[in-house]
């Protein structure tokens, strides 16, 4: 594997663990059980310790004769940039379209929603930059190891 | 020229027919004419998408097109890199100003999203097309 897969699957991880933690957050603000009502804490810690982890995987070599970085590697990055990029543009459309849809041309939001929609169209863009690059290196398969 | 310098250059003129319709809008136009003024103001918009829409695949066809090579994806690539970086630098204060000054409970109209989405959006058609012309230096003599 070579850096930007790791990258790419550590990004892909912690993505996953923050999406969980905040699909968690609706179940603790209306549910009235003890368990449920700590379970963001619990994967924000978690969270927390896949990002650590993420960034020693990251940084550490898995051996002396790691792959490089070539011309190949930069193209990749490149569509997957393009791909994340076009997923942005869709996501902010989404969420700035579909409340009028909704609630209609007079309806109005809570203004809490607002940094909630951009950190989950954040989230997403980078889900979808990690799995394209993950896409292309064939999922770690032999084309993309070393 | 090729097809990358000629959509920047219509995305340049198609705004600067807008922002002359605005300030027109703002500073000329007399109280009177508010009603004529405001169905003629969605005209324009929409007029505005169309010429986009109809120009851009216009300028895309294949006859007398300037040959595109790797430099010129090169170019492509670091407008779009460029405007990437532009969209988030506008885009979480555009978010996260309102949540600071209003407070979580207050209320935000559905418009102001379209409203903030369609700005961002103008101004990054604007970026994209100004570092695409820029990186080819304007059109000078190099590019033709």
């Amino acid at each position: 594997m070579n850096k930007t897969q790791k990258g790419a699957l550590a990004v892909l991880v912690i993505t996953a663990v923050f999406l969980i933690f905040s699909a968690t957050i609706p179940f603790a603000w209306f549910s009235d059980v003890p368990v449920l009502r700590i379970l963001p804490l619990a994967f924000l810690a978690l969270a927390c310790v896949v990002m650590g982890l993420s960034i020693i995987f990251f940084i550490k070599k898995q051996s002396c004769c790691e792959v490089g970085f070539d011309e190949r590697d930069i193209t990749i990055k490149r569509k997957a940039i393009f791909a994340s990029y076009i997923a942005l543009w869709v996501l902010i459309c989404i969420a700035c379209i579909v409340p009028s849809a909704i609630l209609g041309e007079e309806g109005s939001i809570k203004v809490v929603f607002l940094p909630i929609i951009i950190f989950g169209v954040f989230l997403f863009s980078m889900l979808v930059y990690s799995i394209a690059i993950l896409i292309q290196y064939g999922w770690g398969g032999k084309d993309g190891q070393g | 020229m090729n097809r990358l310098q000629k959509r920047a250059w219509v995305n340049l003129i198609m705004m600067a027919i807008m922002f002359v319709y605005v300030a027109i809008r703002f500073f000329v136009l007399a109280d009177g004419l508010k009603e004529v003024e405001s169905g003629f103001a969605g005209l324009l918009t929409y007029l505005f998408v169309a010429g986009l829409c109809v120009l851009q695949p216009l300028l895309s066809r294949k006859k007398d097109q300037v040959h595109f090579d790797e430099r010129d994806r090169l170019i492509n690539y670091r407008a779009i890199l460029g405007t990437y970086t532009a969209f988030w630098l506008l885009i979480l204060p555009a978010f996260l100003f309102p949540w600071f000054v209003l407070g979580s409970d207050d209320l935000v109209s559905v418009h102001v999203l379209r409203i903030l989405l369609a700005a961002i959006a103008i101004i990054l058609l604007l970026v994209y097309s100004i570092l695409i012309l820029v990186q080819y230096d304007w059109g000078g003599k190099d590019n033709e």
